[in-house]
């Protein structure tokens, strides 16, 4: 089949879907996270150490495979580690946690509102966000990663822990995330103010880890008051969540957080669409271990089944990985899946809010 | 291992539980009765109170910490990375691997039975330890993610630890709850997660698996293909009470008799007890002793003629 051309720039097409009006081609955001250090042949502990480079790789990239949003990302720990978290770095991998700061209850108070402009890694995020908004604005929107104050207080506390601790110190957890909240809020105004998009991730709010009533209790309750913030001051943005994993079970909670893109990662597409289209963008999901081992014509395939339930949602979808792709993942499969969404995901232009949806052949 | 010694597959036990059940002291526990070389894949060396370089080594125990994050996005290919160097480095006759407390088995069990490890690996069995003082509270349904529940009713052997901690008629609770998750699964209870030998072992999805160390107590684990008849049930069960297949210490299983019904078998020294069981199940049975004739268990299923 032939692969049709495009005709918008990235930032064109996602632009379509601010603007309610069918884009020429569904967008496609295979997540080039740390990939891109192999694109620019820098290891990764060094590239998401330094600003210019983590931005140019992700420029590098973003030339290299014509993705459609660049997204500045190293670890869902980055805000942990700015507030006193310490990570351990490895050489060709996403740093790791160390031990976690918080070990007592009462090491909440080691935990720092971070300074923007010298700890952790921000100045890195922050000088990458500058330097790829600078060079690719015009053409691709960039966005950059944050973890929402749900996963960042995991990071804080220990995943384990902190999981225990949402059933035997209810009060204390509340604390600790409001702490975290302020800091992602400041996080949010730092990326907005550098014209990228704040996306939000909460991956320790996979159905895996917690139930609808913890998600309602401890995640709705702190992720609403980001997305509420990013409406009021985001000057027009989505407000955009990514929850890797199995998230079905905690769809309805989700809702409550009022976010306007969802990125999914373990859910069937269409039952999304069945549940939540009318609400929101849906933003997945091909499965990130088959970008690293599958062939590009499986990957095409895959892709096909998921744009066939998906296109058409009410408000609208986004083609991509379900979660980052692997480092090691071979270029050419992630050719295959933006060229799935060229050759499945072309729509009827017209002015009718939401994406019609229409193969090509 | 000696000179000389053909090296094989490495069995592998994938050893799970929630915080506090008693994951780390039941590996301990193993480890110091362990024979040959042994390597244990850990969640953090913080669990085992290791602290230092990533491997450690102490005479024929390696402990090797598994990259952190959840499994799944890119983190299983470092799992599978992690395996391969200790198969292919350290070359362990047995291989412990204890994940995140909070992570669910089956999406460990599917990256360690998966392509890319077939023949590095021998998934034997999965145990769950639980903690018996909180597992009625922590196993309702909305209490934690499915990780929980998750952990149980993939194990082949569940040890509810702990019970010293409660009364009779709780464990007796525990004991309903974890046979409605898990009907197939081998409860065994223990305080301080101290079994009465090494760990037993043996597991294979689709045919017979079993394994032993040394002197301590095998477990053979069958997953029967087909339905067994009537009599063949008869003549198992007198053959379970005689010994005939080893000395049995425990034997429980789900059996999907000739004509459509499930059987409950449980055996525990006395009279073998058969009860119906009411719902679609899996076939598998799990037998733990010692001297188990493996061959001539794995015939009787596996024929489907009941001879003995």
């Amino acid at each position: 089949m032939r692969i049709p051309e495009d005709t918008q720039t990235p930032l064109e097409r996602v632009g379509s879907y601010l603007q309610g009006v069918n884009p020429q081609r569904i967008a496609c955001f295979p997540f080039i996270l740390n990939h891109a250090a192999k694109v620019i042949d820098v290891p990764v502990a060094k590239c998401i150490r330094n600003a210019e480079l983590l931005g140019k790789s992700q420029v590098a990239a973003y030339r290299r495979y014509g993705n459609d949003m660049v997204c500045i990302f190293s670890t869902t720990s980055t805000l942990a580690e700015a507030m006193g978290q310490k990570l351990n770095f490895i050489e060709n991998d996403a740093p790791q946690l160390a031990d976690p700061l918080i070990k007592e209850l009462e090491d909440i108070d080691r935990v720092k509102i971070p300074d923007f402009s010298r700890d952790g890694r921000l100045p890195v995020y922050l000088g990458a966000t500058e330097y790829a908004v600078a060079e690719v604005g015009r053409e691709v929107g960039v966005c950059t990663v944050l973890a929402g104050p749900f996963t960042t207080a995991a990071a804080l506390r220990g995943t384990e822990v902190f999981v225990r601790d949402l059933y035997h110190n209810k009060e204390w957890v509340h604390k600790l995330l409001e702490i975290c909240f302020q800091a992602g809020l400041k996080f949010v105004n730092e990326i907005l103010k550098r014209r990228s998009l704040p996306d939000i991730v909460e991956p320790i709010g996979s159905a895996s880890l917690i139930s609808p009533r913890m998600f309602s209790e401890f995640v709705s309750p702190y992720m609403k008051r980001m997305a509420d913030h990013i409406h009021l001051n985001g000057g027009g943005v989505p407000a955009v969540m990514h929850i890797c994993g199995k998230t079905k079970p905690n769809w309805k909670p989700m809702l409550e957080a009022d976010f306007d893109i969802w990125s999914l990662d373990v859910v069937d597409m269409g039952e999304a669409r069945a549940f939540a289209g009318d609400r929101v963008t849906l933003v997945g999901n091909v499965t990130p271990a088959n970008l690293l081992k599958n062939t590009p014509e499986e990957i095409d395939a895959e892709a096909k089944v998921i744009c066939e339930k998906a296109i058409g949602n009410p408000r609208g979808f986004i083609l991509a990985s379900g979660c980052e792709i692997p480092i090691n993942t071979p270029p050419q499969n992630i050719d295959a899946l933006i060229n799935a969404a060229r050759r499945y995901g072309q729509l009827e232009v017209d002015d009718v809010p939401g994406p019609k949806g229409k193969s090509c052949c | 291992m000696s000179a000389g010694k053909e090296w094989s597959i490495p069995a592998a036990l994938l050893v799970c539980g929630f915080l506090g059940a008693g994951k780390t002291t039941f590996i301990m526990e193993q480890l110091r009765s362990s024979r040959g070389r042994t390597a244990v894949l850990v969640n953090e060396f913080g669990d085992l109170g290791i602290d230092g370089s990533l491997i450690r080594s102490r005479g024929g125990i390696h402990v090797v910490e598994m990259p952190g994050g959840c499994i799944c996005c890119s983190q299983r290919e470092s799992l599978v990375e992690s395996v391969r160097t200790i198969a292919g480095e350290i070359r362990p006759d047995m291989l412990l691997i204890e994940p995140s407390g909070v992570a669910e088995a089956s999406e460990v069990i599917k990256v360690l039975t998966d392509e890319p490890l077939l023949g590095v690996i021998r998934l034997d069995a999965v145990i769950t330890i639980i903690d018996a003082s909180t597992f009625l509270e922590f196993s309702e349904p909305d209490s934690f993610g499915s990780f929980f529940l998750d952990q149980v009713t993939n194990a082949d052997l569940v040890i509810v630890n702990k019970t010293d901690l409660v009364s009779p008629s709780e464990r007796e609770r525990v004991a309903r709850r974890l046979f409605d998750l898990n009907p197939i699964a081998l409860p065994v209870e223990t305080a301080f997660c101290q079994l009465e030998t090494s760990l037993p072992s043996g597991r294979q999805r689709q045919v017979l698996s079993s394994g032993h160390f040394g002197l301590g107590m095998e477990c053979v684990s069958i997953v029967p293909e087909l339905p067994i008849f009537e009599n063949q049930l008869e003549k198992f069960t007198h053959a379970l009470s005689r010994g005939e297949f080893g000395q049995v210490f425990r034997s429980k299983g789900l059996l999907r008799v000739e004509g459509g019904r499930w059987v409950n078998l449980q055996f525990a020294g006395g009279p073998p007890t058969l009860t119906p069981f009411h719902e679609e199940g899996r076939s598998r049975i799990t037998l733990i002793g010692f001297n188990l004739d493996r061959k001539r268990i794995s015939e009787f299923f596996k024929q489907n003629q009941g001879t003995i």
